[in-house]
């Protein structure tokens, strides 16, 4: 061996490799990402998101002002319905506002 | 044409497109982690296809800063980092039971090898060399492979190269005795 660790040519020289390529591999790669994407729990959330957005459209709002004016405010006159579709909208962009925080969290794998 | 490939992956999650990504950079990933894992292929294929798994599912991030070869590096340099913290004891097992093979140990004074004497090297010392030797990585693109200093790759380069001279000539004395 010629021994010379400070020659940057031999040393490229020594340490190449022979070149790799089989399509076996690839094709498992690619078989493994079909895996991943129908694992996805995407459309699981996508459900999830759209049950939780409508149960707290509904539920939320009313729970609210019950739990501040007591269950009379139910019965509520058609002057109020106003600032109870605020309540509704405050509520809906929360809720979304947490579910694109869970996607952005599967997207980087950290749940 | 890496770039069109890349940007078609990340526009229309086009596997096809990806398939030729892959195509095209196998080679180094594998050889790289081949090298890593001390030649274990079986583990060194595996870290591989988790590394291009990953590089399809996180495509987005990559803006086309750097060679798409270099990020790839990069991904398989930590799925092999975080490989080796989880199998630490086994990794430790693996190389001693190499190192006390008399045929291993034939073989590097026979051959004598830079190959051989690499492993005996640190994982990350190794990274090093091959990212720079084996694969052309400049000092600048090693740093953020790495997740280093550049300073620190310059030094690690040299000392590397020392350690590796060393090794070398210990065989060499090795051999002489047993003549």
């Amino acid at each position: 061996m010629k021994n010379d660790f400070l020659d940057d040519d031999w040393l490229k020289e020594e340490l190449s490799d022979e070149y790799i390529n089989d399509d076996d591999f690839s094709f498992s790669v690619v078989k493994k990402i079909a895996l991943h994407e129908g694992k996805s729990k995407r459309n699981f959330y996508a459900v999830l998101a759209t049950m939780i957005t409508l149960f707290g459209f509904l539920f939320i709002p009313d729970l609210m002002m019950i739990y501040a004016e007591g269950s009379t405010s139910l019965l509520m006159s058609n002057q109020n319905i106003l600032p109870f579709m605020q309540i509704e909208y405050l509520g809906i962009f929360v809720i979304l506002l947490s579910f694109i925080l869970i996607w952005s969290f599967e997207d980087f794998d950290l749940i | 044409m890496e770039l069109k490939l890349v940007e078609r992956v990340q526009r229309e999650n086009d596997h096809h497109a990806f398939e030729q990504l892959m195509r095209q950079n196998q080679s180094p990933i594998r050889q790289f982690l081949r090298r890593l894992t001390l030649q274990n292929q079986a583990i060194a294929d595996e870290l591989a296809q988790e590394t291009f798994l990953k590089a399809f599912v996180h495509i987005k991030t990559y803006r086309g800063e750097g060679k798409f070869l270099s990020w790839l590096f990069r991904i398989a340099y930590q799925q092999f980092v975080s490989s080796s913290r989880k199998k630490t004891e086994q990794t430790n097992t693996e190389v001693e039971d190499k190192a006390d093979d008399g045929k291993f140990e034939h073989r590097l004074v026979a051959e004598r090898t830079v190959k051989d004497l690499l492993t005996q090297l640190k994982p990350d010392e190794r990274a090093i060399l091959l990212l720079h030797f084996s694969h052309d990585l400049t000092h600048q693109e090693i740093a953020i492979v790495m997740h280093i200093p550049l300073g620190t790759v310059k030094t690690q380069i040299r000392r590397s190269r020392l350690k590796l001279k060393s090794f070398a000539e210990e065989n060499n004395s090795e051999k002489t005795d047993e003549k």
